[in-house]
C-alpha cells in the first residue's frame, strides 16, 4: 500500500521533469533513497557509502590507465564491498559455526541483513571491475548514484550493469513512446504469480510437507517437490517483473531475467533462462577471471564447480545452498564431459524430439533435487524429503485440486510462445482507456480477495 | 533488450498516468474497506494519517452506494469469513467480553472446571492447531516434527498468522479468526504463541501499562472462548512469548505474559505455557541455549525476538511436555 502512494505520486512527477534533466536526476535519487530508508533510514548509509566508495574507486581507476595503482584500488573497492556483504550476511554465521564446533558462546553482532544489500554490491563490483577493464566509461557522480540505488532494481534485482543503465540517464525518453502494454502486463502477471500460485502453493502445500516431511507419503512429498519449483519461479520472477514493468512505466529498459527456465533442455540451458543477469555476472566476474574454459577439461569443470558453489553460498551461509550449488556445479560439469562419452557409446536410432524430451524432464528433476536443498532449513530436513518420495501411506489432504491446477497451469504456462503474450497485450492497449483502468482495478480487487486480507508473503529473494 | 520488448505498443506517459489512475480509484473504490484496514495496519506517521484521511471518507461512501458488495461477494465464494470491518465499526474483540459468549456454549465461563480431556489413540489421534502471530510458525512445524519423530498419536496443523496480534482487530481479528479455525478444524487442543506484534496501545492505554493488561486479559479471554466454542473437551494453550533481546519489547512481553496468566482462572479450558522462562538465562534474554546432548544452539534469530528454526525445537519440547501432563500421548 505505501508502495503504491509512493508510485503514484513519483511517476507523474518523475515524466513532469524528465525534460529538466538538472532537476530529474536529483529527483530519482531522492525518490530512491527514500524509498530505501523507509525500510530503514540506518542503511541508506550504508548504500551512499558503498556508492561513494566505488565511485571514488573507479575514478582513481579511471584516470591512472592499467598501472599497478590502478589494480590496487580495484582489489581494495572490492575487498571492501565484499568485506561489508561479508559482515552483515556471513560474520554471525562464521561466529555461531565457530561456537558450535569448539563448544563456545561468541558474541553475535546481530546486524539485520540490509535490503538489497547483495544486489547492490555485486552491481558496484561489476561497474567497478568494467571501468578497469575499459568496458564502460568512468559515470558521472550522481548518474552512477541514481544507477546504484535505483528503487525499481535495488532490493532483488535484476543485476543491471551500469553500461546498460547509465546511458539511459543522458536524455529525457520520449513521453509519447512508452511501452505501457508491456508494464501493466508484467506487474498485472507479476502480482498473480505471486498472489495466486506462489503464496497459495507455498502456504498450502510447500510449507506443510517441508516442515513436516515424515508426516507426508511419496505422492504429497513429490507433489511438494514440483510445487516449490513452481514457488520459487513464481515468486522471484514475479518481483523482477514487476521491477522491469515499474522501470518501463518511469521509461527505463532493464534486461531480462526469466525465460520460461523449467523448458531448459540442459543444465547450462537453464542458467541462460534462469536469474539470467546472476548468471552472466557470474560467468563474467567470478568463471572468467577463474579461467572458464581456458585450460582444458578438470580446470573448467573445477572453475564451474567453484562458481556454481560460491553462487550457492551468495544465497546464504548454509551447507543446503552448498549442496544446491554443488548439485548444479556437477551437473554442469557431467554436461561437459557428456559429448565425449555419447561419441564412444555405440549409435543409437532413438528419435531427436524423444532425445529432446527426455533431456527437459532429466533437467527439470535435476533442479528439482537442487531446490529440495534450497528450500530445506538443514541437510536433515531435505534428506528426510527425499527419504519420503518413495513412502506410502495416507494423504494428509494437502494436495488439494487448487494446488494441483495452479501447479499445472504454471508449468504449462511456460510452454506458450511469446509472441501470444505481445498479442494480449496489443489488444489490451486498444481498450479505451476507462476500460483497461476498470479491468486493472478490478484485478487488484480480485487478488486482494484471494488474499483473503492475510497480507503478502515477503519475497523469497529478499532475505538474500 | 529482447526483441519480444522492440515490438511491443506504445502509448503516451499521459495515457498511460490516466490508466494508473483510473485503476487505483477503481479498487479504492471497491476495496475501501481493505485500504483503511491497510492503513490502520501501517506504522504511525503522515503516510498512515493521509491514507486513512482518503480511504475513511471513501470507505463511508462506497458502503451507502454498495460499492463494497463485490468484494465482499468474492470473499463469499473464496470461502473467507468476513473481515473487513472500517474502523467506524467495532470489531468483536473490541466489544463487551460478556457478548463474545457463542450462541451455542452453555456458559463454559460459569464452570469451575473444563470436562475431562480426550484421549488420543492411534486410530483416532489428537487434533491439535497450532496458531497465533510469526512466532507460532517454526514452534508449531518444529512441535509436527517431534510428534511424528515419537510416533505419538496426533496431528499437528499449523496455522501461522504473520503480523497479527491482539491491539490491532481492525487489521486482523483473533476472535473472528478462532470461530473460524474451530469451526474448521475442530481442533482437541489449540496451541496459541502470539505477542510479537502487539506494541500498540489498547483502548487508550499505554502498551505495557495496568490498563492495557487487563484490557489484554480479557482479549485473551475472549479469544480462547471463541477456541472452545462451547466444547468443554478442548483446550487452549496459551504459550508465552520468549524473551527479547531488547526494549521495549523485553517490558511488553513481560506483560502479555502477566496478562495471559491473569486470564487462565476465568476460562477453564486455558492452559498458560511458560517458554520464556526455561529459553531463558535467569530471566535474561540468550542467543544460545544448551540442549539434551549438551550442545550449544544458536536459539535465536537476528531480531532477538523470533527463535531460530534449530531454536525453535526449544519452545515445542516444552508445549510438548506440558500436552503430556493433561494428554497421555505416550
Amino acid at each position: 500500500m505505501q508502495f503504491a502512494l509512493f508510485f503514484a505520486v513519483v511517476l507523474p512527477l518523475s515524466w513532469a521533469l524528465m525534460p529538466r534533466r538538472l532537476l530529474w536526476r536529483p529527483f530519482i535519487l531522492a525518490a530512491s533513497y527514500y524509498f530505501y530508508a523507509a525500510a530503514d533510514w540506518r542503511y541508506a548509509f550504508l548504500l551512499a557509502g558503498s556508492t561513494i566508495v566505488n565511485q571514488t574507486a573507479a575514478t582513481v581507476i579511471a584516470h591512472h590507465g592499467k598501472d599497478k595503482l590502478c589494480k590496487a584500488v580495484l582489489i581494495a573497492a572490492i575487498s571492501l564491498d565484499l568485506g561489508a556483504l561479508g559482515v552483515f550476511k556471513y560474520l554471525d554465521f562464521f561466529s555461531d559455526s565457530v561456537s558450535s564446533s569448539l563448544g563456545l558462546s561468541l558474541g553475535l553482532l546481530h546486524l539485520v541483513l540490509p535490503v538489497g544489500v547483495s544486489f547492490y554490491t555485486f552491481q558496484a563490483i561489476s561497474y567497478v571491475v568494467d571501468v578497469h577493464r575499459r568496458r564502460t566509461p568512468l559515470a558521472k557522480p550522481l548518474d552512477y548514484a541514481i544507477y546504484a540505488s535505483f528503487f525499481p532494481h535495488l532490493v532483488a534485482g535484476p543485476i543491471v550493469r551500469a553500461s546498460e543503465f547509465v546511458p539511459q540517464l543522458a536524455g529525457p525518453r520520449d513521453p509519447d513512446r512508452v511501452p505501457a502494454a508491456r508494464a501493466f502486463g508484467l506487474i498485472a502477471g507479476g502480482l498473480v504469480k505471486k498472489m495466486v500460485v506462489a503464496d497459495v502453493i507455498g502456504t498450502r502445500l510447500v510449507a506443510p510437507v517441508f516442515g513436516t516431511p515424515q508426516a507426508h507419503n511419496g505422492t504429497e512429498t513429490l507433489l511438494a517437490v514440483y510445487g516449490y519449483a513452481v514457488q520459487i519461479y513464481c515468486d522471484f520472477s514475479a518481483y523482477t517483473d514487476m521491477a522491469v514493468g515499474l522501470a518501463l512505466l518511469l521509461g527505463f529498459r532493464f534486461p531480462d531475467n526469466f525465460d520460461r527456465p523449467y523448458t531448459a533442455r540442459s543444465l547450462q540451458d537453464f542458467w541462460r533462462r534462469w536469474h539470467m543477469t546472476l548468471s552472466r555476472w557470474l560467468r563474467d566476474y567470478l568463471y572468467i577471471p577463474l579461467g572458464g574454459n581456458r585450460g582444458g577439461g578438470l580446470k573448467t569443470y573445477r572453475n564451474l564447480m567453484l562458481t556454481m558453489l560460491l553462487g550457492g553460498l551468495w544465497h546464504g551461509a548454509a551447507w543446503t545452498f552448498v549442496v544446491w550449488g554443488g548439485i548444479h556445479g556437477a551437473g554442469l560439469a557431467v554436461e561437459r564431459a557428456w559429448p565425449a562419452v555419447a561419441e564412444k557409446l555405440p549409435a543409437t536410432k532413438i528419435p531427436s524430439a524423444v532425445k529432446t524430451a527426455a533431456a527437459r524432464l532429466l533437467t527439470f528433476h535435476v533442479v528439482c533435487l537442487a531446490w529440495v536443498f534450497f528450500r530445506a532449513p538443514d541437510l536433515g530436513t531435505a534428506f528426510a524429503v527425499l527419504g519420503r518420495l518413495s513412502a506410502a501411506g495416507p494423504a494428509t489432504g494437502v494436495v488439494t485440486p487448487t494446488v494441483l491446477l495452479l501447479i499445472a497451469a504454471a508449468l504449462a504456462v511456460q510452454w506458450i510462445p511469446a509472441s501470444v503474450g505481445v498479442l494480449l497485450r496489443t489488444a489490451f492497449v486498444t481498450l479505451p482507456v476507462y476500460a483497461q483502468g476498470i479491468s486493472l482495478g478490478v484485478l487488484l480487487l480480485a487478488l486482494a480477495a484471494v488474499s483473503g486480507g492475510r497480507g503478502v508473503a515477503p519475497f523469497i529473494y529478499f532475505r538474500f | 533488450m529482447s526483441q519480444e520488448q522492440e515490438q511491443e505498443p506504445v502509448t503516451t506517459a499521459r495515457q498511460t498516468g490516466r490508466v494508473i489512475r483510473i485503476a487505483l480509484l477503481t479498487a479504492l473504490l471497491l476495496n475501501s474497506a481493505g485500504v483503511v484496514r491497510a492503513g490502520l495496519g501501517m506504522a504511525p506517521g503522515p503516510t498512515r494519517d493521509l491514507l486513512l484521511d482518503l480511504a475513511r471518507p471513501l470507505n463511508s461512501t462506497a458502503h451507502l452506494l454498495d460499492l463494497d458488495r463485490p468484494r465482499t461477494s468474492l470473499d463469499a465464494m473464496l470461502g473467507h469469513p468476513d473481515r473487513i470491518t472500517g474502523d467506524g465499526t467495532r470489531t468483536r474483540l473490541e466489544q463487551d467480553a460478556a457478548k463474545q459468549q457463542p450462541a451455542a456454549a452453555p456458559a463454559p465461563r460459569l464452570a469451575p472446571v473444563a470436562a475431562a480431556v480426550r484421549h488420543p489413540t492411534p486410530g483416532d489421534p489428537l487434533r491439535i492447531l497450532v496458531t497465533g502471530d510469526s512466532l507460532s510458525d517454526f514452534d508449531g512445524r518444529q512441535l509436527a516434527r517431534l510428534v511424528a519423530a515419537q510416533h505419538l498419536p496426533a496431528k499437528v496443523r499449523v496455522e501461522a498468522r504473520n503480523g497479527t496480534g491482539l491491539t490491532q482487530p481492525n487489521v486482523f481479528d483473533w476472535s473472528d479468526e478462532a470461530l473460524a479455525e474451530a469451526a474448521d478444524y475442530a481442533p482437541d487442543v489449540v496451541v496459541m504463541v502470539l505477542g510479537a506484534n502487539d506494541g500498540w496501545p489498547l483502548a487508550g492505554a499505554a502498551a505495557g501499562s495496568p490498563r492495557w493488561v487487563a484490557e489484554y486479559s480479557r482479549r485473551v479471554a475472549v479469544v480462547t472462548r471463541d477456541f472452545l466454542a462451547g466444547d468443554q473437551r478442548r483446550r487452549v494453550y496459551w504459550a508465552s512469548p520468549p524473551v527479547p533481546r531488547s526494549a521495549p519489547w523485553i517490558h511488553i512481553f513481560d506483560r502479555i505474559d502477566a496478562a495471559v496468566r491473569e486470564a487462565v482462572p476465568s476460562v477453564p479450558g486455558l492452559r498458560f505455557v511458560d517458554v520464556a522462562g526455561p529459553t531463558s538465562e535467569a530471566g535474561h534474554y540468550t542467543d544460545y541455549l544448551t540442549d539434551a546432548d549438551g550442545r550449544r544452539v544458536l536459539a535465536r534469530q537476528h531480531d532477538g525476538i523470533h527463535f531460530s528454526w534449530p531454536g525453535s525445537v526449544f519452545p515445542a519440547r516444552i508445549i510438548l511436555a506440558a500436552l503430556g501432563r493433561e494428554y497421555t500421548l505416550g
